[in-house]
């Protein structure tokens, strides 16, 4: 039983959590809902020791408890992963899975034998058993996660907190982290479950509790409301069903802005030949690592040169930069690594493709913020002050002024709260409405259903292994037609082609 | 929502500029209590003068501090002594070989930092290993080529820069603060200085977004070098003869000034004119230590102990803001 109480968290000038309450029982799995901001990842390492409260208090089992560092919550019982992953590069998966718990004889003397048996066992359940040697710079990010879980696990606590584990994760992988936190809560063990994807909180989770603004508004069974209450309760107001969108209407008579005849997918010594025309949306599905990622970066010079054709011209891009010039957009989900600049401010993060790289006038950072819907306080502040989703709101934003040709987008929603995609996915649709065409790879089905199936312009392709496997349009993009697509031993293969 | 546009200093300028003003401040307090001699116009000139040598080596730190990667140049000191050795050499009797003789410094100085930014850039070579490797080989250049004997007729228009314009303003001086202040406007107005902190900031995402991230690196080293092969020159002007080695501790103090001045080690974030006022609080500082007679070799104890302390602050800061 975990019981907070109370906790209030402020970083600087914004309050994290402000008086949050709230109780987990032992044998139950609690998900926890609310928006980027809402308090959800403070509240889950307040208790992981990381981050120490302003005021409250933890009880555990009915008894105070303090957790001043993350050795105190180890002692305590309670285990968390963190969104930022506790990974070590250089290291192999086993070395990673035993970085906390490595078995050991008379209290010193490392036990080998020991603790390839334990990580074996562990990998094996989380179906990573082929990888138990593999050095952890090389995996693919699903993995990754799944790893960090894996590492939660090994070290047994009484509590588990898990902190958007699953968001870079596939069905088939969320099935395991599902059968193993049922596992779990058959052994009596607390669990906290973070994650912005509904169906999953459905599958997996007893209970739910909504954050919004730092506080905890509410905790129902899972049975007791359904999708769009919950998004109401998340966001305070009413929300909007989840983005229709609409693309033009006109493609037919068009020539392809892009072809490419052969983006090579080196792992799978493969090669996929695309053509996008103008306005097209094109969502790029698949299990993770078939592919996908591949065709956006080799399309924008990061996997070395590629011939294509832009407007039927043959063109070579050998770099970032060429593909910039070309008129390209690249948008990564991984905005802290390839997005944000951290010690710059909301302004001359939005000014860096337009003014900068592409040597244009200075635009106006306020009109621009507006149209974008960005909340914020002033062009001069960090823009790493904002939240989640509007950082990302102006990664995109330092594109739409130069109104790319083609916009890749690498997972460009992963991490974001409800709200801010569908924002988000509204600025894809007007950048599209304006002529861009955009290629986006996404880890979440339904959000690839949500974007392309209600517009003519729009299809999305399915990777498998290095191929396109399936090519849907309208009314078949569905969620079940994508999953099937994207494992075709359970099911036949829509096109086939490869 | 929207404000009006203000292009003046924010809030967070002040944040870094407060620290180094008031500690010269203080210090100059504490020198006037220390010695009634201490706050003259001839001392308050010469601190300025020895000021400005820093000012140039710690703006040649800077650049690449902030172009990020881990940058730095550890062979800022060293590049100084060469020109403070081997620039003298060149002819300068009248002001067109003068203005040749500083065009010739500094290119002795760029292409020092083009083979750094090369190595670093091209060839991956960790900044901290290459600047150093690039400090001994250019130490034993000066050495093979001068056989440490330095010119012995240093041409007056050199000696010219440490001539007082007005009160406390040298020559160089007031150079000096013309350079920080433009290059302070080049570096937050300016495509290629908006463009250094954004590299630095982020290399990867800055590469994405189609900025020239290698050009743009090597440029910085080239540019140090450059700025660091000027320095050495008006080291001479100043101090009237050339030795070997004579500037190599200047690697330290500008890596000590920049920090100071609120530059990130990490790349992406700093200023020149908070540099420059980092090297007034170091040269200050060691004026006082003068004072109190304490001994050379005790300063430089004094300076890195003072160092370190600095650093952990600077870290500490940065943690908060997370």
């Amino acid at each position: 039983m975990l019981r907070f109480e109370n906790i209030s968290k402020t970083y600087g000038q914004v309050r994290a959590l402000s008086n949050a309450s709230l109780a987990v029982a032992g044998g139950e799995i609690r998900g926890i809902l609310g928006g980027n901001g809402s308090g959800k990842s403070t509240l889950v390492k307040i208790a992981g020791g990381t981050v120490v409260p302003d005021s409250g208090a933890i009880y555990l089992d009915g008894a105070r408890t303090a957790i001043g560092s993350p050795k105190d919550a180890k002692k305590a019982g309670i285990i968390m992963t963190s969104q930022e992953l506790s990974i070590v590069p250089n290291l192999t998966v086993e070395e990673n899975l035993l970085l906390s718990r490595f078995p050991a004889r008379f209290g010193i003397l490392s036990d080998a034998r020991r603790a390839r048996r334990l990580s074996r066992e562990m990998l094996d359940r989380l179906e990573l058993g082929h990888r138990i040697d593999s050095e952890v710079a090389g995996l693919p990010e699903n993995e990754l996660y799944l790893l960090e879980f894996g590492k939660a696990l090994i070290q047994d606590g009484d509590i588990l907190l898990l902190d958007e584990i699953t968001s870079a994760l596939y069905d088939n992988n969320v099935a395991v982290v599902r059968s193993i936190l049922r596992e779990c809560k058959a052994a009596n063990k607390t669990i906290l479950f973070i994650s912005h994807r509904m169906e999953e909180l459905y599958s997996i989770c007893d209970s739910v509790t909504v954050m919004r603004n730092g506080e905890a508004v509410g905790t129902f069974g899972i049975a007791e409301k359904n999708e769009n209450e919950l998004l109401t309760l998340m966001a305070g107001q009413v929300c909007p069903a989840s983005g229709k969108v609409s693309g033009t209407g006109k493609a037919a008579d068009a020539r392809p802005v892009v072809e490419a005849d052969s983006i090579p997918i080196r792992q799978y010594r493969k090669s996929v030949s695309i053509k996008v025309m103008p306005g097209e949306i094109i969502g790029v599905a698949g299990l993770q690592g078939h592919g996908q990622s591949e065709i956006v970066r080799t399309l924008h010079g990061m996997r070395g040169e590629v011939s294509i054709r832009i407007a039927g011209r043959p063109t070579t891009i050998r770099s970032p930069r060429q593909a910039v010039r070309h008129g390209f957009a690249f948008i990564s989900g991984d905005r802290q690594t390839e997005g944000v600049f951290k010690e710059h401010s909301v302004g001359d993060n939005l000014a860096v493709v337009g003014e900068l790289a592409k040597r244009g006038k200075a635009a106006d950072a306020r009109k621009a913020l507006d149209a974008i819907n960005v909340k914020y306080s002033g062009i001069f502040q960090k823009l790493t002050s904002l939240s989640g989703g509007n950082q990302q709101k102006v990664i995109v934003g330092r594109w739409t002024s130069t109104d790319p040709l083609l916009i890749l987008a690498d997972d460009p929603t992963k991490g974001i709260d409800v709200r801010a995609r569908s924002d988000l996915h509204a600025l894809f649709a007007g950048m599209a409405k304006r002529g861009s065409a955009l290629v986006m790879v996404s880890s979440d089905d339904n959000e690839l259903v949500s974007l392309c199936a209600h517009s003519d312009n729009s299809r999305v392709i399915v990777l498998y292994e290095g191929g396109i496997v399936a090519t849907l349009r309208g009314m078949d993009i569905t969620r079940d037609n994508i999953i099937a697509a994207a494992i075709p031993q359970k099911v036949g293969a829509g096109d086939g082609a490869r | 929502m929207a404000n009006k546009p203000r292009r003046t200093l924010n809030l967070d300028n002040i944040r870094i500029f407060l620290p180094s003003v008031l500690a010269v401040i203080a210090l100059l307090v504490l020198g006037r209590y220390l010695s009634g001699r201490f706050l003259t116009v001839k001392n308050l000139g010469s601190i300025l003068m020895t000021s400005s040598i820093l000012m140039f080596a710690t703006v040649a730190q800077n650049i690449v501090l902030i172009s990020g990667n881990n940058g730095i140049d550890l062979s800022v000191g060293a590049v100084m002594s060469m020109t403070a050795l081997l620039g003298p050499t060149i002819p300068m009797a009248t002001v067109g070989e003068f203005a040749l003789a500083i065009v010739a410094v500094m290119g002795m100085g760029a292409a020092c930092g083009l083979i750094n930014g090369a190595g670093i850039r091209q060839l991956g070579i960790p900044a901290l290993i290459m600047t150093l490797i690039m400090a001994g080989v250019v130490t034993g250049f000066t050495m093979y080529v001068t056989k440490g004997r330095p010119a012995i007729e240093l041409s007056p228009l050199l000696l010219g820069v440490s001539k007082t314009v007005f009160p406390m303003f040298r020559v160089l001086t007031l150079a000096a603060i013309a350079a920080v202040a433009a290059l302070e406007i080049i570096l937050r107005k300016t495509r290629i200085g908006r463009s250094l902190t954004l590299v630095g900031d982020n290399p990867r995402a800055a590469e994405l977004c189609g900025l020239r991230v290698s050009l743009i690196s090597v440029l910085a080293y080239v540019s140090s070098g450059a700025i660091a092969g000027f320095a050495g020159l008006m080291l001479v002007g100043y101090t009237g003869s050339a030795v070997m080695k004579m500037a190599d501790g200047y690697t330290l103090l500008s890596v000590a000034a920049a920090i100071i001045g609120g530059t990130s080690v990490s790349g992406g974030r700093g200023s020149f004119i908070g540099g420059a006022l980092g090297a007034i609080v170091f040269v200050v500082l060691n004026s006082i230590l003068q004072v109190l007679r304490i001994p050379e070799g005790a300063r430089y104890v004094i300076q890195g102990c003072l160092l370190v302390v600095i650093l952990l602050t600077n870290n500490r800061s940065q943690k908060l803001r997370q």
